[in-house]
């Protein structure tokens, strides 16, 4: 791995990393597994004018323009109102690929949003090394997340009343109402922790909660997983459930990003009978009651109305 | 509300979202699929509130 190694300065540092700990001074390298996960160097080869933020470590929502360095990590994403791409199976310096979210996700753009523009186009440099050998200048490729997925993580919510927040899409409200209750819920003296569970990585939505007034607050990124799917979710959710829990918080708030029939994983979440027997209550968001559906409920309810008014 | 409640057993508390950004979505909701529906943005407490009581928890008075 240490062969073709060199030192590249970042100007940015993606939210996706953060649990790398990642100074702006890395050591890189050109053999890059293509995988999920695997922290990569690119440079940003496009300006564009819309959706053109990137989410730092830090939280904060950094502009982003051509020839910007960024540390990112790959992954696939499959959005409603979003891009869509997939990790590739083979990737060297040069090749270009494009981000896919402002959280830092990188991978091959297979979709478009036109209200978002064309995702901006980055030449890879090469993948992150961490040193993770005291003593020895043995470089591993780095991945996302403070430690690996446990996928026979048992659930144990040790009697914690959990509040699960699905939607019928993405930007449905989900994280708007969460905030609203977790204010409201520290606002009468109880101890709130929040988690998102399914979803592609970005932490603006457990940030949020944690301004909203959540005492601790996690995301299936500190697990290792940059994308969620039907096959990690509930293991994802057990185990943030059950590390929350261990906190002994009051009561439990989780997200299940994107809707409830996306790719993420949501409906495999609440197809598994522990997690559904530890929902103490489930919040739904729900998008605008469509035209015809509103129109047809209406001119129902006139109809039994004048039915009732004959009789 | 049809896919949680005949496809995974749910029973939500409430709805909320864009659906209850008006008294009609509301009332819709309330009247057409027998939930509790609050806005979160315009109605934030009650919401909380809504999901506190079901939570059957115990917490200091309402403000």
């Amino acid at each position: 791995m240490e062969s073709g190694m060199r030192s590249v300065v970042v100007d940015k540092l993606a939210s996706v990393t953060q649990a790398c700990g990642l100074s702006h001074e890395l050591r890189i390298a050109p053999d890059i597994p293509a995988e999920e996960g695997v922290v990569i160097v690119v440079e940003v080869l496009t300006n564009k004018s819309t959706y053109n933020t990137l989410e730092l470590t830090s939280g904060r929502m950094a502009k982003v323009g051509k020839g910007d360095v960024v540390a990112g990590a790959l992954g696939h994403r499959q959005a409603l109102f979003g891009y869509s791409g997939h990790v590739p199976e083979q990737l060297k310096p040069g090749d270009v690929i494009q981000m896919l979210n402002i959280g830092g996700v990188l991978g091959v753009c297979d979709s478009i949003n036109p209200d978002k523009g064309r995702p901006f186009d980055c030449r890879v440099l090469g993948v992150v090394l961490n040193f993770p050998y005291l003593g020895e200048r043995i470089g591993v490729p780095a991945r996302v997340g403070h430690k690996a997925l446990d996928a026979a993580a048992a659930l144990d919510t040790r009697g914690v009343p959990v509040v699960a927040l699905a939607g019928t899409c993405m930007e449905a409200g989900k994280t708007a109402a969460a905030c609203a209750v977790i204010a409201r819920m520290r606002h009468r003296g109880l101890t709130v922790d929040a988690f998102k569970a399914t979803g592609v990585s970005l932490r603006r939505d457990i940030l949020a909660m944690e301004d909203a007034g959540a005492r601790r607050c996690a995301i299936f990124t500190d697990l290792g997983v940059v994308t969620t799917t039907r096959a990690n979710g509930p293991a994802l959710t057990r185990t943030m459930l059950s590390e929350l829990a261990a906190g002994k918080p009051d009561v439990m708030v989780f997200e299940l990003g994107d809707g409830i029939l996306g790719t993420y994983g949501v409906d495999a979440i609440l197809e598994c009978p522990d997690i559904r027997a530890a929902l103490t209550a489930v919040i739904l968001s729900a998008n605008r009651l469509g035209r015809r559906e509103a129109a047809a409920r209406a001119f129902r309810d006139r109809a039994v109305r004048r039915d009732r008014t004959r009789h | 509300m049809k896919l949680l409640r005949e496809r995974f057993a749910i029973e939500p508390c409430v709805v909320t979202g864009p659906a209850t950004d008006n008294q009609v979505g509301v009332e819709i909701i309330a009247n057409q699929m027998r939930v509790a529906a609050f806005n979160a943005l315009s109605n934030g407490a009650a919401l909380g509130d809504r999901v506190i009581e079901a939570l059957g928890v115990r917490a200091a008075a309402p403000r």
